[in-house]
């Protein structure tokens, strides 16, 4: 309740005041008011519902008006804000990965064999390559991803005792000993 | 042409060679062979499937979203349909939000129906409840008291597929597909205080967190991404979305490799920056 309060609150300001953007704001209301009316709508006006070609029941049951906004608006719109990230990736990648040090070299030949060896491709090629992969993941990036795991582990233990024990007072609000 | 002029030519001349190499292959799937893959991680949750006698109960945590329903659908349906193939009891729940309790929904509804399962008697889906680490706490004490209704708010106590079922002790398995932090949760919570046998499923690009708990046992096996979903789809013989998508991906991969190569010839014959 009070994260829907908070959002009404923002984009009706933003309405009021005519900030920019203000016309996805009378989007969000629009969209909020028809999902509002597909929950409660059936069993108000259940004649109504039937007549569109939905099932009259309440929740996501198939075929009532909730499940088909899930599946004709909520299910599409998400998969592509998703999918509009491999085009991104693509376009960083030829921009960004160079083998300018050692070190980018080695991240850029990382990179390579795991986009070879997650596709079949990597095995036509040359069966090392999907081998190489799974090395990679074996070897290298379970030891970084354990001692990322370890660092944090030790400081949160370090933090939690700095705190039982009152070295760490920044978490009240002071900036001073 | 100025140096922003240039940069906007470059970006939108790789989105539509992009969108060119996903709709080709998509166009002329038939005619794009490629060769069938396995690895052990994805194997060992076939084979721990494959190992369960008719009627076990196992617990299919469906922790995604529609954003990333295009990614980790096919590995779900591969699994569930490996499971109604072997006549096992499946649990479907969410520890991630209510919107994947319409997934959750659609995917179940769809497998059950060409295996002619029925809800309630060969699976059942639970309601969204929030609580992350607390719902699985819960169904290790009491599957009943954490889930009294399922999500069409019927009684779960009287449903033939919880039979001998109290606790999350009980299953047999327990699989976490998410695309989130959620499989971290079901290792912490579930396997360690339910102790039944784990799996996870996950997007390509978070498989590599998951490799330190294959290798501690915390994790049965692991299907990342869409590659590992078509490696299951061939080990239950089955192929289906998963197994036509590689098709696109392997394009894909391959011009950005392509780019990757290109992008550095020209880095290194310039000895400057392009962009």
């Amino acid at each position: 309740m009070l994260g829907l309060g908070s959002l009404v609150h923002f984009h009706y300001t933003q309405v009021v005041r005519s900030k920019p953007g203000w016309g996805f704001s009378i989007v969000l209301f629009t969209t909020f008011l028809i999902t509002i009316m597909a929950g409660f709508g059936p069993s108000i006006f259940p004649e109504f519902t039937q007549s569109l070609g939905l099932s009259a029941t309440l929740g996501m049951e198939e075929g009532s008006s909730l499940d088909w906004i899930f599946q004709n608006s909520i299910k599409p719109l998400s998969a592509t804000m998703f999918s509009i990230i491999g085009f991104f990736i693509a376009s960083a990648a030829f921009r960004a990965f160079r083998a300018r040090s050692i070190e980018a070299t080695l991240l850029l030949i990382a990179a390579v064999i795991i986009m070879l060896g997650q596709t079949p491709l990597g095995q036509m090629l040359w069966q090392a390559i999907p081998d190489t992969m799974v090395w990679i993941f074996n070897v290298p990036t379970t030891a970084a991803k354990r001692a990322i795991l370890f660092g944090i582990a030790l400081g949160s233990i370090a933090f939690s005792l700095r705190i039982i024990f009152g070295i760490e007072r920044a978490y009240l609000g002071g900036t001073k000993d | 042409m100025t140096k922003e002029m240039k940069f906007n030519v470059t970006r939108w001349v790789i989105f539509v060679l992009v969108a060119i190499a996903i709709v080709i292959p998509v166009i002329f799937k038939e005619k794009i062979k490629l060769p069938d893959t396995s690895s052990s991680v994805v194997k060992n949750i076939y084979d721990h499937i494959e190992s369960l006698p008719e009627r076990s109960p196992i617990m299919l945590s469906i922790d995604f979203d529609p954003s990333s329903d295009e990614e980790l659908r096919p590995m779900t349906l591969a699994v569930l349909r490996h499971a109604f193939r072997k006549n096992l009891r499946i649990i479907g729940t969410t520890i991630w939000s209510i919107q994947s309790v319409g997934v959750m929904g659609d995917v179940f509804t769809s497998v059950a129906k060409e295996f002619n399962k029925q809800e309630g008697v060969d699976y059942a889906i639970m309601p969204y409840n929030p609580g992350g680490s607390v719902i699985i706490l819960n169904l290790c004490q009491d599957v009943f008291f954490t889930y009294p209704k399922d999500h069409k708010g019927m009684s779960t106590k009287d449903q033939p597929v919880f039979k001998n079922i109290k606790t999350l002790k009980d299953m047999k398995y327990a699989m976490c597909i998410s695309a989130g932090n959620a499989v971290d949760t079901w290792i912490i919570f579930g396997k360690e205080k339910g102790k039944m046998p784990l799996g996870a499923g996950c997007t390509g690009v978070m498989a590599t967190d998951y490799y330190p708990y294959l290798q501690s046992k915390q994790l049965l096996g692991l299907i990342g991404g869409l590659g590992a979903a078509a490696q299951y789809e061939v080990l239950i013989k089955h192929k289906g979305t998963a197994t036509d998508s590689m098709k696109p991906q392997t394009v894909v991969h391959s011009l950005i490799i392509i780019l990757i190569v290109i992008a550095n010839i020209i880095y290194f014959t310039n000895k400057k920056k392009l962009l």
